[in-house]
């Protein structure tokens, strides 16, 4: 199992954050999630930290949907 | 209940946010902007020269947004595109920091009271530019602006783009965002629908 795979396995809750320390050979839980965000992954249960209502707000001022079919 | 009515327009300071999405085939994603976008030229020359854009594509996008870009002329770029025609290989390196700069003292010096300039960027030393201390200036970067779009239902996939772009990466991109002060203009921007009196 790489790094990857066994990030996503655990940011999809199929194995626990005992295993993956396990793996990672670390003993605190603050040195998992450091790794888990690090490498761009959140761990279980958790969300990203989320934008600002006033970023939310501005792109809604100046933003349009987009077409799913628009030339690349 | 005066409206006061803003004047948005989204400022592309370094070259990273284009050459990112060219690179994941997704500069589709600008076009979802209403605002207009502005590159200074050094910048654009950045974005547009063989060595950033070897297949084109950015060429081919800028063309695509037609009028939806504005160019700006700095003199910094007209300097660097003089000695380039003159035969000279003149340093490009942080010509386009230093043509933002010329801008931004321009946009201190004259825009309007109601000018909201919206910088998106890569490069965290954006940060530390005059440009990112510009009255009601809103930073975010790539990540962040994706990852908005996507809260807002705007575009669909936004944590797969994310995935694509932290692909091309050596460490992931963070999402950085810094509000804009507008005290004196977010009783329009802010204020929330059910709370808007029209």
């Amino acid at each position: 199992m790489t790094l990857a795979e066994m990030l996503d396995k655990l940011e999809r809750g199929r194995i626990g954050h005992r295993e993956a320390m396990q793996w990672l050979g670390v003993d605190s839980f603050n040195e998992l999630v450091d790794i888990v965000h690090l490498n761009g992954r959140q761990m279980p249960g958790h969300r990203a930290a989320p934008i600002s209502a006033e970023t939310r707000a501005l792109l809604r001022l100046v933003t349009r949907p987009v077409i799913a079919t628009l030339p690349r | 209940m005066t409206r006061k009515i803003v004047d948005i327009a989204v400022i592309i300071p370094d070259a990273s946010p284009v050459l990112t999405l060219a690179r994941i085939h997704r500069l589709d994603l600008f076009e979802t902007f209403s605002a207009p976008i502005e590159i200074v030229d050094q910048v654009h020359y950045e974005i547009t020269k063989p060595a950033n854009d070897p297949e084109g594509r950015v060429a081919a996008w800028l063309q695509r947004m037609g009028n939806r870009i504005r160019i700006v002329e700095t003199m910094v770029g007209l300097g660097f595109r003089t000695k380039t025609e003159r035969g000279e290989s003149p340093r490009g390196g942080s010509l386009g920091e230093i043509a933002v700069d010329e801008y931004a003292t321009d946009l201190a010096r004259h825009a309007t009271p109601t000018f909201v300039p919206l910088v998106l960027f890569e490069d965290p030393d954006v940060l530390e530019t005059r440009i990112a201390r510009l009255p009601r200036v809103h930073l975010l970067n790539t990540a962040a602006w994706i990852r908005a779009l996507a809260d807002e239902g705007i575009i669909p996939d936004g944590l797969k783009i994310i995935d694509e772009i932290n692909a091309q990466r050596k460490s992931p991109m963070k999402p950085i965002e810094r509000p804009g002060r507008t005290r004196k203009l977010q009783s329009r921007w802010l204020r929330r629908p059910d709370h808007d009196a029209g």
